[in-house]
């Protein structure tokens, strides 16, 4: 019966996608594709974007409970505005510095075991988010939908807090605590490169 | 395959398969009362406010449930009636954009909030839902036919959705899942925060989104 079931559900999501009609979209990312791609992949493009969301997950994840939990929470509420920032097109200075200070703040916050109090942690990683938003909020009046651009990337955003948090779970063991500290060093080792213009 | 692989795989073929937007573009062949059925759920900001209060309603399943559908029919009603005194839209699109802000990020704070506050996020969405739900004026009866089938529409979906994500919560009853929810609410809060900036922005310089 199992080896049945398996082949008959595949055949029925093919017959499913070949009844769902819509035109050839071949290399032409527009409308609702367009946006939603652009957005999820502009946080996934970019290592310092990526690292400082890897690095947000994998403190939280570090520090345990409740932070594993409160800090990809509260980043991409505040990283929304700052993205709002970004959209209203308020001067805001040295996002770029700020993105890659984030990666080395970050970075090195983990690799030295730092166990700050909860709030502190919040209000660090709450800092670095209006950044972030702000580099995504400016370039989404632009995209093709701004409302998929809008999902596209806060789904990076909190996929890339799953990854540090799966990683950072690692913590539980002496040898892997090891190995989430050394991951904190490589990350604010990236960062001062973007920061200092290596990267 | 296990039937939890088979889900998952199914749902990631069915989100691969978007196909273009269609908010708000002409329905061909549905009128009336089925006009107004589908009209709650015809614009993505009306879609947002709607999951949003699901994720709020799926995380106090089963005890508040009723209270706060109460509330939203409620609000539905005196959304739709704003509509037809003549409210602006502009104020049903914003005020739906600030309604899935306010109730997700209630749901990502405050999954053991009070129920009242609950009950007054519910009735918000359910006001602006509603509101956003007024068809074009035509005559009275065929106006009071697909009023009521937004009214339907509305109640339906929403209790749909709070079915869903409640079932979802209960199925996985662990720790993780209540994580989930809140870091999914905080997600969609983001979205709304983000389009009711782009709204305000682009209203004000009179930018179609």
């Amino acid at each position: 019966m199992r080896s049945f079931t398996r082949p008959l559900f595949l055949f029925a999501l093919a017959a499913f996608a070949m009844l769902e009609p819509q035109g050839a979209l071949a290399h032409d990312a527009e409308g609702i594709q367009g946006g939603f791609v652009s957005g999820f992949f502009h946080p996934v493009l970019g290592w310092d974007h990526v690292v400082a969301m890897v690095a947000v997950g994998l403190w939280g994840a570090f520090l345990g409970a409740p932070a594993i939990w409160i800090l990809p929470v509260v980043f991409p509420v505040v990283m929304a505005f700052g993205a709002a920032l970004g959209i209203a097109g308020v001067p805001l200075p040295a996002v770029e510095t700020g993105i890659a200070g984030s990666a080395l703040v970050l970075g090195l916050l983990i690799a030295f075991a730092a166990r700050p109090p909860l709030w502190l942690a919040g209000v660090i990683v709450a800092a670095f988010a209006i950044f972030h938003g702000y580099a995504h909020g400016a370039e989404l009046p632009q995209s093709a939908d701004p409302f998929a651009y809008a999902i596209g990337f806060v789904l990076a955003t909190g996929l890339l807090h799953l990854v540090g948090i799966s990683y950072g779970l690692l913590g539980r063991w002496p040898a892997g605590r090891m190995a989430v500290r050394a991951a904190g060093g490589v990350i604010s080792l990236i960062g001062a490169g973007y920061l200092i213009g290596f990267a | 395959m296990s039937r939890g692989a088979r889900t998952v795989f199914g749902v990631a073929a069915l989100a691969a398969l978007t196909g273009d937007a269609s908010a708000h573009a002409p329905m061909p062949g549905i009128v009336g009362f089925y006009a107004g059925i589908v009209h709650p759920v015809s614009t993505p900001f009306q879609v947002l406010a709607l999951v949003a209060a699901a994720a709020m309603f799926g995380q106090r399943w089963p005890q508040n449930a009723g209270q706060w559908l109460g509330a939203f029919a409620l609000a539905v009603i005196a959304g739709i009636a704003s509509g037809q005194l003549g409210a602006p839209p502009i104020a049903a699109n914003l005020g739906l954009l600030l309604s899935a802000t306010t109730t997700s990020l209630f749901a990502a704070a405050f999954p053991a909030g009070a129920a009242l506050a609950g009950a007054v996020a519910a009735a918000i969405a359910g006001f602006f839902i509603g509101l956003a739900s007024t068809p074009e004026q035509g005559g009275f009866w065929p106006t009071a036919v697909t009023l009521a089938g937004a009214f339907v529409g509305a109640n339906i979906a929403l209790a749909y959705l709070a079915f869903a994500s409640a079932s979802l919560r209960l199925r996985f009853d662990r720790p993780w899942m209540a994580v989930g929810f809140r870091i999914v609410s905080a997600w969609i809060a983001a979205v709304a925060i983000m389009m009711s900036a782009l709204y305000v922005v682009q209203s004000a310089t009179r930018v179609p989104i």
